[in-house]
């Protein structure tokens, strides 16, 4: 036998990519639980092994069916359900595959807490800081991964972002603005933040340095005043609001028919 | 002997063109509870996992049965993984220890008479095996499952893997001219185990 050769056995793809589903999911299930109890992660990897499965096959569920029929995707703050529905999203991050991919999901979720948000104000007033501050906090990790698709990503990546952040500010402020009139005191201040965002997310648009940037390459377009303006002018507003009627595609798969048709275009009326 | 690494590092940076991200980097995101880095770390040695596996059970079926139990096993490990060692020869261990676990489950399946009257009665039968046998390597497939699981473990790590004998010493916690003597061993048994035609 001079020299042995054998053969290198090939995984199918199918395999490959459902087990890395399965261990994405699993993988945010186990991470949900060393957060919640960290003295019992040891101790859960035994004694939880047999529910483990059917936490894992929910949040896949969750995942994969969106808002179709499953109860987790319409959860409110304080429902049962809403943890799942979170721990769902950390896995549809997770399988993101680049940094454009990435703000897309985020954009998407930013959507979902506005409708939670939204929701809650009429249905359930007391939950409005809550769901405030889940809101703020989506927007801000939205715009953390616009400026990291603006500081590295290629130019058609960039111009993709940044219509889905003309997109998210067209549909959000509007209805943060009349939201912000209507929740209690707890609650506007996260919608202020969550403003504030916005504000951030638009003026990175134009920051100077920034590869392509209008403030590096001073070709500027007119009226860019007016879309870097901290405060959005009436006419500003007004012009965002045309945006989602020709909205990219991008921004449609980001931005998923939510449950009971989208995201309101105008705000339900106060539960007396 | 072909193209033999000198360390599981160089390989793993190698086999994953998607990500350049250094492996300690990604071990310790994934140690803190990171499933973006747990996926790439997936993606680069899925592969190695599964070629190991599949030479030391009987068919495809439970090669990938075997990978996803080595995969789910090393994600709840995770957080005691020690990166004194690569993460592949950390894998090839639990992968190991998975084979040993899944060989203790069926043995009790064929009773001793039976094997005495029946070596090799446990093993699943492809109708198509006689076809291709040769040429998908069934019957080195066969003669390694006839050595011990050490020397099995040398001769796929050596000869599907390509690694060199220290870095699977490093892999089985013996010693370089340890993992030496077993796979010449290994290959004296193989001699005598394959048919004339089959031993290149």
């Amino acid at each position: 036998m001079s020299e042995l050769r054998l053969p290198r056995p090939e995984l199918r793809p199918e395999f490959r990519k459902r087990l890395r589903a399965q261990l994405m999911a699993e993988a945010v299930v186990l991470a949900e639980e060393r957060r919640a109890h960290p003295w019992r992660v040891r101790l859960a990897s035994w004694t939880v092994g047999a529910l483990r499965p059917l936490l894992v096959t929910a949040v896949l569920a969750v995942m994969l069916l969106g808002g179709a029929g499953v109860a987790a995707a319409g959860a409110l703050p304080g429902d049962l359900t809403y943890g799942l529905k979170q721990a769902a999203e950390r896995v549809e991050l997770a399988l993101a595959f680049d940094e454009e991919r990435k703000a897309e999901v985020l954009a998407a979720q930013a959507q979902r807490r506005l409708e939670e948000l939204s929701r809650t104000a009429s249905e359930r007033p007391d939950k409005a800081p809550t769901a405030s501050e889940s809101y703020t906090d989506a927007v801000e990790r939205f715009r953390e991964a616009v400026e990291a698709v603006r500081q590295a990503e290629p130019a058609d990546k960039r111009e993709a972002v940044e219509e889905l952040v003309d997109a998210a500010k067209a549909k959000h402020v509007p209805v943060l603005e009349t939201l912000r009139e209507r929740v209690p005191e707890a609650a506007q201040q996260g919608i202020d933040r969550a403003l504030e965002e916005h504000k951030k997310l638009e003026a990175g648009k134009n920051a100077p340095g920034r590869p392509g940037s209008p403030g590096r390459s001073g070709d500027a377009p007119q009226g860019a005043e007016a879309t870097a303006s901290p405060t959005p002018s009436p006419s500003a507003t007004a012009t965002s609001e045309a945006a989602p009627a020709s909205a990219p595609a991008a921004t449609q798969r980001a931005n998923p028919t939510p449950r009971g048709g989208g995201l309101p275009t105008s705000v339900p009326p106060r539960r007396p | 002997m072909g193209e033999v690494p000198n360390s599981l590092s160089v390989r793993a940076v190698n086999t994953n063109e998607r990500s350049q991200e250094p492996e300690a980097g990604l071990t310790r995101r994934a140690v803190a509870g990171d499933a973006e880095a747990f996926g790439i770390l997936y993606d680069r040695y899925v592969d190695a996992v599964y070629r190991y596996v599949y030479y030391r059970v009987r068919n495809e079926a439970e090669a990938e049965d075997l990978t996803s139990e080595v995969f789910f096993r090393a994600l709840r490990a995770m957080p005691r993984y020690q990166p004194r060692q690569p993460l592949l020869a950390w894998l090839y261990r639990i992968a190991r220890n998975a084979v040993i676990d899944r060989a203790r489950r069926l043995r009790p399946q064929l009773s001793f008479e039976d094997a005495l009257e029946h070596p090799g009665a446990d093993r699943v039968v492809d109708p198509h095996e006689g076809l291709d046998r040769l040429s998908d390597g069934i019957e080195l497939r066969a003669a390694i499952s006839r050595l011990t699981p050490l020397q099995q473990d040398v001769i796929i790590l050596r000869y599907v893997e390509g690694l060199d004998t220290r870095s699977i010493g490093r892999i089985l916690g013996r010693r370089d001219g340890t993992v030496r003597g077993i796979e010449f061993r290994a290959l004296g048994a193989l001699r005598q185990l394959l048919p004339r035609e089959a031993a290149v």
